[in-house]
C-alpha cells in the first residue's frame, strides 16, 4: 500500500490540500490533522488536489465525508480537482459532487473559487 | 478447481485487496473485457474484499479471505468468501445528507458501489462461508442474461 501524505498550501483564503498516496481509512489522521491546522487559519476555501491520488476506497470517502462535514460546521467551502474520470463518477454517485464542485486541474480550481 | 476457475487466496488485512483486484483485472482483459470497465472492476472488487475482512473475518489474524473467479456464458463471475454468517437483513442504502448532519457514519458505501459498479451483484450462505458474487457481462455473440445466483465455490 502507498503511504498518503498531504502538504497544505495557504493562499489566502484558500488552503490547498495537495495529497499523494492512497485515500484509505489510514489517511484519515493526517487529513484531519491537516484539517485542524486550516481551522485554526480561518481559510475561506478548501482544496482538496487529488492530482497524485491513483487509489480512493469507500473508507476514503468517508475521510472526505468527515472533511467536508467539518468544513460546513466551521461555514467554509471545500473544492476539489484532479480526480480521475474513474473517481469523479464515484464521488458524483455519492453525492459528494453537489457539495464539492470539481475542477480538472490546480490552476482551473485556484482561478474559480 | 476446474480450468477456468483460479482462486486466490488472500490475508484477511487492509492492502491486501489490491492483489484480489490486480488479478481480476488481468483475468478480465485476458477475456476481453473492455479496459473503459477495469476502474468499475478494481473499485467493486476493491470493496467486496475490504467487506469480507471487515464484516466476515473481523479482520481476524491468521484468516484469509477467497476469491474464485471464472468465465462462464461471457460473464466474468467472481465469489468472494468469507467466514461471516451471511447477511442479517436488507444492506441499508447509505444517505449523504443524513451522514453531513450526523445522523449516521460517514462509513458505509462499499456495498451501494459494489451494486452500482457490477452488473449483478448476489448475497448467499454455502458451505459455512458467507459469499459475495459479482458478474461482469464480457462482450462476444452469447451475450446472455445473468442467471440467479448459483452456488459454485
Amino acid at each position: 500500500m502507498q503511504g498518503f501524505q498531504v502538504k497544505v498550501e495557504i493562499d489566502n483564503p484558500n488552503a490547498v490540500f495537495n495529497m499523494n498516496g492512497d485515500l484509505t481509512h489510514e489517511s484519515q489522521k493526517r487529513m484531519l490533522d491537516a484539517y485542524e491546522k486550516v481551522v485554526s487559519s480561518k481559510m475561506q476555501n478548501i482544496l482538496l488536489d487529488f492530482s497524485h491520488v491513483d487509489y480512493i476506497n469507500s473508507a476514503g470517502m468517508s475521510v472526505i465525508i468527515t472533511i467536508l462535514t467539518k468544513a460546513q460546521n466551521a461555514q467554509q467551502a471545500l473544492f476539489a480537482c484532479g480526480l480521475s474520470q474513474h473517481f469523479q463518477k464515484i464521488f458524483d454517485m455519492v453525492g459528494l459532487l453537489k457539495y464539492m464542485p470539481h475542477y480538472d486541474t490546480k490552476d482551473e480550481a485556484m482561478k474559480n473559487i | 478447481m476446474n480450468q477456468t476457475e483460479i482462486q486466490l487466496s488472500i490475508p484477511a488485512r487492509l492492502g491486501f485487496e489490491k492483489i484480489a483486484m490486480e488479478t481480476v483485472v488481468s483475468l478480465a482483459a485476458l477475456h476481453g473485457l473492455p479496459s473503459a470497465r477495469f476502474s468499475d472492476v478494481r473499485t467493486a472488487i476493491s470493496e467486496a474484499c475490504i467487506n469480507a475482512m471487515e464484516h466476515g473475518n473481523k479482520f481476524a489474524r491468521g484468516t484469509s479471505v477467497e476469491i474464485h473467479m471464472r468465465v462462464q456464458r461471457r460473464n466474468l463471475q467472481i465469489d468472494i468468501l468469507d467466514l461471516g454468517k451471511g447477511l442479517k437483513g436488507p444492506l441499508v442504502q447509505p444517505d449523504l445528507q443524513r451522514k453531513l448532519a450526523g445522523e449516521e457514519s460517514p462509513r458505509g458505501w462499499g456495498a451501494y458501489l459494489i451494486e452500482k459498479l457490477v452488473d449483478d451483484v448476489h448475497y448467499f450462505y454455502h458451505k459455512k462461508r458467507n459469499v459475495t458474487q459479482l458478474s461482469f457481462k464480457l462482450p462476444g455473440k452469447r451475450q446472455n442474461k445473468i442467471n440467479e445466483a448459483v452456488p459454485q465455490v
